[in-house]
């Protein structure tokens, strides 16, 4: 009995062991390697170069960025008094024909399907315009279109930097030029709550 | 007796096995990232008369003065060393560019009174190390492509991040400048043809890159054609769009108005 209950304990103590021993082999999910097997995972050969998911991802970040700026900068076209929101409405419709005719093309190219309407997020910001009132809407307009073009900033940029596929690469560089022209044409209205922007509040 | 000391051995043993197993799990591993931590900028938010001036809006400052100190020096050697056109035209781009920056950077940083360093960094100083090392032409035009397309391509996305969140005037137009003049070097440095893209494709993702986001084409499978998104009305509009020629990333901007007497007061305005 005694040298029963001896087994058991050193049984115990080696299933433990070697328990604890593979538990950190699946817990480090990012240990160093993994972040470039996840992107080798996601990645497809293309003539133009391996195409990643977040490749893809800018390819319909921009897609979506043209179906939601477009019908908010016409709209403040039309119910905005105020010259310098016009102006912003001009780059903004301006700018993003010219970014949706590349993506188009991109996605054409690489066979990557883009979405035809705004998602859920952006609805509910052509929402938030449509009922903000006369006195706010300038206000409301310009920080949700400051906002989301400074989230999608830094996110071009390690697309820039990390991509492999020429197409994509070129696209990056067009973005960033018409993302940081709007973020500053959307910022001489005069509208922009920079605390609310630095705090992530908007 | 005996028997008991094999046990306390046996015990012993055991425990030493769970705290060296534990340790990882429990202690080094939730402390990975201390380091990395820090390295982020410290030092409080201070108050200026172009807004509030934070330790990331510092550390943009100092990262563009650095970029000045180490990459003048490598465009030099560069014109020195390689006669490859393609190397000695991006090496002009990096003399021209970093020179505007810096001249932009000191103005700046005297007016918020923000110390810059007057040195390279330690690893600035061994990648001018690396380029003066390289034996053949060949070898050196890939060094050095490949070393300065890896730190512009590191501070482009922070660049964007300071643009996007800084308060203050100064560090968004110093910002908006720096994100020009890198975007004209990466793509410069590019046209070389020496960038190994994989290289930096690889060390660009960290922590947990998932695999998740949209998903990839079905080789010979054609994707529903998207219609162009455009205005249904058709409003008026007069400005042109940013994008210019493939390649070319316009940089050309004013001179920054120079300091005065009184240090801190631009001289217009």
């Amino acid at each position: 009995m005694q040298r029963l209950n001896g087994s058991a304990i050193a049984s115990l103590a080696l299933v433990v062991t070697v328990g604890a021993l593979a538990f950190p082999v699946w817990s480090y999910a990012d240990r160093s390697g993994t972040a470039q097997a996840n992107m080798a995972s996601g990645m497809v050969n293309t003539q133009w170069g391996p195409l990643t998911a977040s490749d893809r991802d800018l390819i319909i970040r921009v897609r979506l960025a043209g179906l939601w700026e477009l019908p908010a900068a016409e709209q403040a076209m039309q119910r905005s008094d105020s010259p310098a929101v016009k102006e912003a409405a001009d780059h903004l419709i301006v700018g993003h024909k010219d970014l949706d005719e590349r993506v188009r093309n991109v996605a054409a190219q690489l066979g990557v399907e883009l979405p035809n309407v705004p998602n859920a997020q952006q609805q509910a910001w052509l929402q938030q315009m449509n009922s903000a009132t006369d006195d706010q809407y300038d206000r409301v307009w310009a920080n949700l279109l400051r906002s989301a073009h400074g989230k999608i900033f830094p996110a071009i940029g390690q697309v820039r930097n990390g991509t492999q596929n020429t197409l994509v690469r070129q696209l990056a560089s067009d973005t960033n030029q018409t993302v940081l022209d709007h973020i500053t044409m959307l910022e001489k209205t005069g509208e922009v709550d920079f605390d609310a922007i630095a705090n992530g509040t908007i | 007796m005996r028997r008991s000391k094999g046990s306390v051995l046996v015990a012993v043993a055991v425990v030493g096995t769970i705290s060296a197993v534990a340790y990882p799990v429990f202690y080094s591993y939730p402390n990975r990232n201390a380091a990395a931590a820090a390295a982020v900028p410290t030092g409080d938010t201070v108050t200026t008369q172009w807004g509030p001036l934070t330790p990331a809006d510092r550390d943009l400052i100092v990262r563009v003065r650095l970029a000045g100190l180490w990459e003048g020096p490598a465009g030099q050697q560069a014109l020195e060393r390689s006669g490859s056109k393609s190397v000695r035209e991006a090496a002009d781009h990096l003399l021209v560019g970093h020179a505007d920056l810096d001249k932009r950077v000191r103005i700046i940083a005297a007016k918020l009174g923000v110390e810059l360093p007057n040195q390279p960094t330690a690893e600035q100083q061994g990648w001018l190390d690396q380029m003066t090392a390289a034996k053949t032409e060949a070898d050196y035009n890939k060094t050095w492509a490949n070393l300065l397309r890896a730190a512009h391509g590191k501070i482009f996305p922070a660049i964007a991040t300071v643009r996007n969140t800084t308060r203050n005037t100064l560090v968004r137009q110093l910002a908006s400048d720096a994100n020009q003049t890198v975007l004209d070097h990466i793509t410069v440095l590019e046209g070389t043809g020496e960038v190994d893209f994989e290289t930096i494709a690889n060390n660009s993702v960290s922590g947990t890159a998932s695999p998740t986001g949209p998903p990839p084409p079905v080789p010979g499978q054609v994707p529903p054609a998207a219609p162009a998104a455009e205005p249904s009305t058709n409003p008026r509009v007069s400005s042109v769009p940013s994008p210019t020629t493939p390649g070319l990333v316009p940089t050309g901007r004013p001179d920054p108005e120079e300091l005065n007497n009184e240090q801190g007061e631009p001289i217009v305005q």
